[in-house]
């Protein structure tokens, strides 16, 4: 009998410890001696069992039948594999790279695909993933967690095999419309309370950021950063290139880096449109500035809404989304602070932003009773 | 190569002498390991007693090891995609080890699958049939979806309807009125735990469910319902506790703790202090400070221990207040310690 409970520790310890490899490792003594402090499973654990499991791993992995052909080329439909070097440490927690399905390329082409991540313990799929079979044979079924999306550059994806084209449709569906099953799916029991898919949706949540934040930097580091390209222009020209496209914009502080200019600038009351009334939850307008050829090009204000704002003892964690973010050809960068009257504001020491969603760590001081602001920021030497 | 081959090619494997060494150095440690979990060595032919391990109990969990490896072969083959896959595969022969504790004897389960897919073929309100995978489904709507297989927790939600039947016995269950009420209430429980949604539900769950309630190794030897109620703390797993696995948890956790969260934590439950004055030895700058750390803390526990055997609750068995008792007894000592450490 399959227990829920059973296969989150599966899960938690398939994610989240170290292999034997990386605990062996002089380099990584340090990490993984905070690990063994915090982790209720590795604790316990004596070393030479470890090694001797690792090797009955390794060998049944080598024994077990193929479980399909390499695809060729990545694109939408492949299983790909995240590539072993990308496995990192975090927080004392060792991520493995997960396997993920490509939904679709991303311009600039070959270059950048949208993904969704796997998982092969179908007992904790919940709404809104997919269980499917990855061959037409049948064969050990999967779940793509159709929620779980974000962007990686093809370099850290290993394809492994490609899918049956009505799974991809499905895919594409789910993402759309979460209750949007075809009729040979199986249906996943709604959440409960205390529901240990709950615990493994934030475990998966966490995996898919680890390595969403790193392409998204890579990314980031290879598109340029806009936004040294415009400190090198100068905030005088830079403001007097704001105003010029956008009456009324002000700025009630004086900025004195580009960062600054772009997230404190103010839209005149007259420029905003009316929010819709029934808006549940907190709200506020984001700024939307696209640089073209080092100049700006546009400027206007975007929605965003907080979905949550935890503040733990030394850290504020917000999350959102900014509406409509408009298409770009480079993966827009988003620029956000915590606003305190004429201090200085306060960074985020982490900002996860994926498809207009975002998710903003700030250190906890001086943070009560600051304003977040928000500016996406896109450049591009092409026109829109 | 055809599925055949590779059957033949991992069988020749598990006899080498060289793998048989390997699982034999598994067994051995997996043994001391399990000493600490009493329950779970009535998946094994005999028990393993404290102390040295014998030869023989070694054996038992070689075979039982390659069993669970010729089992779970495909399902383990998906591994060198990436990940643990050591820390998965100790994992899961521990899970396999749980869920023998929990199986019911086959001969009957096989029988009474048997005669419940008859009885509901010849039904006429309910649909029956083969559905994708070779399993057999059923139910009374349609056009109905598949649901995944149920699971531990789904099925305690799932109480038995004694008013169904006579007597709480195999030969009362036994009777095509008996299985088609069972049936039709079992379905709609399920497509209750699925939203009301029109379901497919496995003949196989719905057997198994059977089993739970009714005795399927022996028949008939009991007589009234009430007293073949399953009693929820009645599972060898459920039972015993690994007190030093649940002490080391505690320590775990109290290192995740900042000092001061610790301090909150041993103020609010250890000294029973009020969030007023607890703001005031924390330095936060009202009670809303603590009052907002504890429930971040609260938040993380849950995260920690919905996990954990014992110390949570499983299905609908509730938490083993003895373990629970002694996780917080110990994660208090140590954040006391803490705080009387100078940093």
């Amino acid at each position: 009998m399959l227990s829920r409970k059973e296969a989150l520790a599966l899960a938690r310890r398939y994610r989240t410890c170290p292999p034997a490899a990386i605990r062996r490792d002089p380099a990584h003594r340090e990490q993984v001696r905070r690990h063994l402090a915090i982790c209720p499973h590795c604790a316990a654990e004596d070393p030479e069992t470890f090694d001797a499991w690792d090797h009955l791993a390794e060998q049944t992995v080598r024994q077990a039948p193929p479980a399909g052909q390499a695809g060729g080329g990545i694109t939408a439909g492949s299983i790909c594999g995240l590539r072993a070097e990308l496995a990192r440490w975090r927080e004392g927690f060792y991520y493995n790279p997960c396997a993920v399905l490509v939904v679709e390329p991303i311009e600039p082409p070959g270059g950048l695909f949208l993904v969704v991540q796997l998982y092969h313990d179908t007992v904790l799929a919940a709404p809104g993933d997919l269980v499917f079979s990855p061959g037409s044979d049948g064969g050990p079924e999967m779940l793509a967690e159709c929620w779980n999306r974000y962007t990686l550059p093809a370099r850290y994806l290993a394809p492994f095999r490609r899918v049956p084209e009505p799974v991809l449709e499905a895919v594409c569906k789910l993402i759309a419309n979460p209750r949007d099953y075809p009729p040979w799916a199986p249906l996943p029991r709604p959440m409960t309370t205390h529901d240990p898919r709950t615990a493994f949706r934030r475990l998966e949540v966490e995996v898919g950021y680890t390595f969403a934040a790193a392409g998204a930097r890579e990314i980031l580091g290879a598109a340029g950063d806009p936004l040294r390209e415009l400190d090198s222009t100068g905030t005088k020209i830079l403001k007097a290139g704001i105003e010029e496209l956008r009456a009324g914009v002000h700025w009630p502080v004086r900025a004195h880096d580009a960062a600054e200019l772009l997230t404190r600038m103010r839209f005149a009351d007259g420029d905003l449109p009316l929010a819709a009334a029934d808006d549940a939850g907190e709200s506020l307008w984001a700024a939307w500035v696209y640089i073209r050829d080092g100049r700006v090009a546009e400027v206007r204000p975007l929605r965003a809404h907080i979905f949550s704002r935890v503040r733990t003892d030394d850290e504020l964690v917000v999350s959102g989304r900014v509406e409509q973010v408009p298409g770009c050809p480079q993966i827009p960068r988003l620029l956000a602070c915590l606003e305190r009257g004429a201090a200085a504001p306060i960074w985020p020491r982490d900002t996860h932003w994926r498809r207009g969603e975002f998710l903003l760590r700030f250190a906890a001081h001086g943070a009560a009773r600051a304003r977040l602001k928000l500016t996406v920021l896109c450049s591009s030497g092409e026109a829109l | 190569m055809d599925a055949f081959s590779w059957e033949k090619q991992f069988r020749t494997w598990l006899s080498k002498p060289d793998t048989l060494n390997l699982l034999t150095r598994i067994a051995g440690s997996t043994a001391r390991g399990l000493q600490h979990y009493p329950g779970l060595t009535t998946a094994l032919p005999a028990p393993i007693p404290d102390g040295p391990v014998s030869e023989e109990r070694i054996a038992d969990i070689v075979s039982e090891l390659c069993l669970f490896l010729l089992e779970n072969r495909q399902r383990l083959g998906k591994m060198p995609f990436v990940g643990n896959p050591a820390a998965y595969l100790r994992q899961a022969f521990l899970n396999h080890l749980r869920e023998k504790t929990r199986k019911q004897d086959r001969d009957n389960f096989r029988y009474l699958y048997k005669r419940v897919a008859d009885t509901l073929r010849k039904a006429a309100d309910v649909y029956s049939g083969p559905a994708g995978g070779n399993i057999s489904v059923f139910s009374l709507q349609r056009p109905a979806h598949p649901i995944q297989a149920l699971t531990f927790e789904d099925f305690s939600e799932i109480p038995f309807p004694v008013q169904c039947v006579d007597a709480l016995t195999y030969e009362a269950v036994n009777k095509k009125k008996a299985l088609l009420d069972l049936a039709r209430y079992f379905w709609k429980q399920v497509s209750g735990l699925h939203g009301g949604a029109a379901v497919e539900v496995p003949l196989r769950d719905f057997v198994r469910w059977l089993g739970l309630h009714i005795p399927l190794a022996g028949r008939g030897d009991r007589e009234t319902a009430v007293e073949e109620l399953p009693d929820p703390h009645s599972a060898p797993d459920q039972v015993y506790f690994d007190a030093a696995a649940v002490k080391t948890w505690a320590h775990n956790f109290a290192r995740r703790l900042s000092p001061r969260q610790g301090l909150v934590l041993v103020l609010l439950h250890a000294e029973g202090l009020g969030y007023a004055e607890i703001a005031r030895q924390t330095g936060y700058r009202g009670p809303s400070g603590p009052k907002m750390a504890a429930k971040n803390i609260e938040a993380q526990l849950r995260d920690f221990l919905i996990e954990l055997p014992w110390v949570s609750p499983d299905g609908c068995r509730d938490a083993h207040p003895e373990a629970l008792g002694l996780f917080w007894q110990t994660l208090l000592d140590d954040l006391k310690k803490k705080r009387s450490t100078p940093s």
